[in-house]
């Protein structure tokens, strides 16, 4: 049985039990909860609502976001390049997991981090400014009057000024009453200080009107740097300013120091998210459970395998009471798919397009031989197969996956892959010919070749139709199966076996019409069907006079099937695609060695392994989402209905981390 | 912003086509056999290969983004992003195709006219069914990354959902080959 039996199970309990027994329920992992829709139950969840307060949980979970970006920024948790693909997760020990819950103050943490946040966004803005200072007075150091002496008095305006050096030396600027002294030069401007005797005629400062005859700006520098005046000097304002700006860096390092030293800690939070983010589920799924006033009701489904497990499990409880029955013909029970571990990896190809529904056939079993030998075709190539399931095995061993469907499928795939490559006669597409022509292993490859993919497709063409027939004519025969299984015993045999006998004869009666067949038995099988079709059509139609029309109406569904029998040329596309490629390579590098006489042996690796691992990637991907293709849109709607929904037990989140022992 | 780009750059595959078809008509008997057939080559990895640039380009820079929200997602967005890549691909194989059946390799054959807009017409499929496929199997890779952002388990059917739009370049791609191979008469 390819989808596991389930029992539907109902809890009773007293309702004081409910948080010890949802904790129970969670740590055995064995009942898929749902919403509990008992009889007799009362719905409360106003009640609920109004004296809860926000629960813990909720604020933990919030505070250990902020923590964990913040940590983020110092320590990242090292990642390999293939934990990419499988989404490993970090691991901690059980004991360190426990001695987080227990220990970690991530009120304590929380608060430091804001404050630090604070501070160094602080630091950070000051330091900016101060820099901003620093390359403001960095012209103007070697000015030799305290900068609090730069202003205007009663009979002299003293200030600082920028205007443009070639007005130095004009007369505005030696006449009498105006001092004036250039402290840098650069780019066509000047720095200077500027003295100018107060015009007691007119009120205006008489600098400012000096300087808008020269066209320059007038600086005030001393508001700029008004907390450093008492330093005097601008040059010993400057290092007074240097040193502010290395006690904020030291500070800054202080607290950056410290905040690497707590992200250590990252482990823990991440650890500590789970924790919380179970709590938040338990309490989710609690909420499923219906109540009376004293009991509480808690359905589910539990693997019929599993159910005395279960029990035994529950059976510290003694004042629940545990009911489990089959489930109804309309219950919406979770499928678990339950192969052979030989199948089990093609569930991966299933579970791309949905769960079946309890109610039917798991399609795994049927896909499973189809999938593998079409991805085969497709890649075709014996080298790439064993690259492909040499990587997978390497893989297997060394990731540890929690779910290794995939790989293991990949794994399969590659051994399909070899066989349709040897029987092409593509090794590394046509290495053994273009390398090592009469050695023993080319004249080994080539003793397999049956079938020469590029001198011969129109052969290969006809096999990709052959696999198409007998995959979709296998789909209609599933179909049959169900339908008489589930007691629609003629409808099962007029409506689907009609096609199961008309299909296989429309073929046979094509093959005799071309001769290749010597016998009139197909034809027979061919009207017998083609009867069957018009009979299921007519059956249909209450209206005698039409029903003709749609018993040939129903004939018509032969047009249906074509189109998705010639969908299958893409595995000869797919297949020249990638032994072509493969070809292109090889053809590439024996003319690198004749464009490069000598260095070329020393390139042609280097073009190899690139150009196969680039024609891998790329063919292996396109072999398996095709393949898929097949199955889903070809296949699949001869039979499948779909629209499960997975099992997925209460037990404990782990999002974050992975626990060891 | 892509759906834009999507006509425009078939109108610069089509407006690519359209000139070589001009100059072949008007210039064939000055260029000669061998020009027309290396013009449909080149046709044939422009057009893919400007579908396939533009298509995992843009799809790169959406993968780029969920990967930054979240890195664990790149494994799911790289296959999205390189299914419309293989358009590319394609398109030189079918020129490859053409320049072994040319005799490129070993000195090549005059080709007559007949002969050169044979090849020309053979490469044709490929490139323009590769060139439009992969802006619009661009369009569901994008869309499928919605799939990975927000329920990542599911990212197989975005998967499945891109590559029914390929279908039509792997078509295109078999008919080029078919006819390399075969009709045309060298």
């Amino acid at each position: 049985m390819a989808i596991a039996r389930m029992r539907k199970v109902t809890i009773l309990a007293y309702e004081e039990l409910e948080a010890p027994l949802f904790e129970k329920l969670r740590d055995i992992g064995l009942m898929h909860v749902t919403k509990s829709t008992a009889a007799g139950t009362v719905e409360q969840p106003e009640e609920i609502d109004a004296y809860a307060e926000t629960p813990e949980y909720v604020k933990r979970l919030s505070q250990l976001a902020v923590i964990k970006s913040y940590f983020e920024r110092y320590n990242t948790i090292k990642k390999s390049f293939f934990d990419m693909f499988t989404g490993k997760k970090p691991e901690i020990s059980f004991s360190q997991f426990k001695n987080a819950v227990a220990t970690y103050d991530i009120p304590a943490v929380f608060a430091t981090v804001q404050k630090h946040d604070q501070e160094l966004s602080r630091i950070n803005e000051q330091v900016t400014g101060l820099e901003l200072k620093l390359q403001t007075l960095e012209p103007w150091k070697h000015l030799d009057i305290p900068l609090c002496e730069v202003r205007q008095t009663r009979t002299c305006d003293t200030c600082l000024a920028v205007v443009p050096s070639a007005v130095l030396g004009s007369e505005a600027l030696s006449s009498p009453g105006v001092h004036c002294k250039v402290i840098w030069q650069d780019k066509g401007q000047a720095g200077i200080w500027l003295a100018v005797f107060m015009d007691q005629a007119h009120g205006e400062p008489a600098a400012s009107s000096l300087l808008a005859v020269l066209g320059g700006t007038r600086l005030n520098l001393a508001r700029e740097v008004e907390d450093y005046l008492d330093a005097g000097l601008v040059d010993d304002i400057y290092h007074a300013i240097e040193t502010r700006l290395s006690d904020l860096r030291k500070e800054q390092e202080a607290i950056l120091a410290k905040d690497a030293e707590m992200a250590q800690g990252l482990l823990d939070i991440l650890a500590l998210t789970d924790y919380y983010l179970d709590k938040q589920n338990l309490d989710q799924v609690r909420n499923e459970a219906s109540r009376t006033r004293f009991t509480l009701i808690i359905q589910g489904y539990v693997k019929a395998k599993q159910i005395d497990m279960f029990r035994e499990q529950l059976s510290s409880f003694k004042d629940i009471e545990i009911i489990d029955e089959e489930p109804a013909e309309d219950d919406d029970v979770p499928v678990y798919l339950e192969n052979h571990p030989i199948i089990r990896p093609f569930e991966a190809v299933t579970v791309i397009y949905g769960y079946p529904n309890y109610h039917e056939q798991d399609p795994t079993p049927w896909l499973a031989p189809f999938f593998w030998i079409s991805f085969g075709l497709c890649l075709g190539d014996a080298v790439y197969g064993v690259m492909l399931s040499l990587f997978s095995w390497w893989f297997l061993k060394t990731q540890n996956l929690e779910d290794d469907r995939f790989m293991r499928l990949l794994m399969y795939c590659g051994y399909s892959t070899i066989l349709a490559g040897a029987l092409t006669g593509s090794w590394f597409g046509d290495f053994p010919v273009s390398f090592l022509k009469g050695t023993l292993f080319e004249r080994i490859t080539s003793s397999m070749t049956v079938l020469d993919p590029i001198n011969d497709p129109m052969t290969l063409l006809l096999v990709s139709l052959a696999f198409g027939i007998v995959h979709i004519w296998v789909g209609i025969i599933v179909k049959m199966v169900g339908t008489i299984r589930d007691g629609q015993v003629a409808d099962g045999i007029i409506e689907h076996g009609s096609w199961v006998v008309f299909l296989p004869g429309l073929v046979l009666w094509g093959l005799s019409v071309t001769g290749i067949i010597q016998s009139d038995i197909p034809l027979y099988i061919m009207i017998a069907g083609a009867l069957m079709v018009i009979y299921s059509g007519a059956r249909g139609q209450k209206n005698i006079l039409l029903k003709p029309i749609s018993g040939i109406g129903g004939l018509y569904n032969i047009v249906g099937y074509f189109s998705d029998v010639l969908s299958y040329a893409r595995i000869l596309a797919l297949m020249l695609a990638s032994a072509i490629i493969g070809v292109v390579v090889n053809t590439i590098s024996r003319l690198v060695v004749d464009m490069m006489p000598g260095v070329g042996w020393v390139v042609i690796p280097v073009i190899l392994a690139f150009g196969h691992l680039l024609n891998l990637a790329i063919n292996a991907l396109g072999s398996f989402v095709h393949s898929g293709r097949l199955q889903y849109v070809e296949f699949f709607s001869k039979f499948f209905e779909g629209g499960g929904k997975p099992f997925r037990p209460l037990t404990r989140v782990r999002e974050n981390v992975s626990l060891t022992d | 912003m892509f759906k834009g780009m999507v006509g425009s750059w078939t109108l610069v595959g089509i407006g690519l086509l359209v000139g070589c078809l001009v100059l072949g008509a008007f210039f064939g008997e000055q260029l000669g056999g061998n020009v027309l057939a290396l013009m449909g080559a080149g046709l044939a990895v422009v057009l893919g290969g400007i579908g396939s640039i533009v298509s995992v380009g843009v799809a790169g820079e959406k993968a780029a983004g969920i990967t930054a929200e979240e890195p664990e997602n790149f494994g799911r967005v790289l296959p999205l992003q390189a299914l419309p890549g293989t358009q590319g691909i394609y398109g030189f194989l079918v020129a490859f195709l053409a320049l072994i059946k040319m005799n490129a390799f070993g000195g090549v054959w005059p080709l007559t006219l007949e002969q050169g807009w044979q090849m020309f017409f053979a490469c044709i499929p490929a490139g323009v069914t590769g060139l439009i496929s992969a802006l619009y199997q661009a369009k569901v890779s994008l869309a499928g990354m919605d799939i990975v952002a927000q329920k990542p388990e599911e990212s197989g059917k975005g998967m499945i959902l891109s590559a029914m739009v390929e279908t039509y370049a792997v078509l295109g791609l078999l008919t080029s080959i078919l006819l390399i191979m075969f009709a045309v008469d060298i």
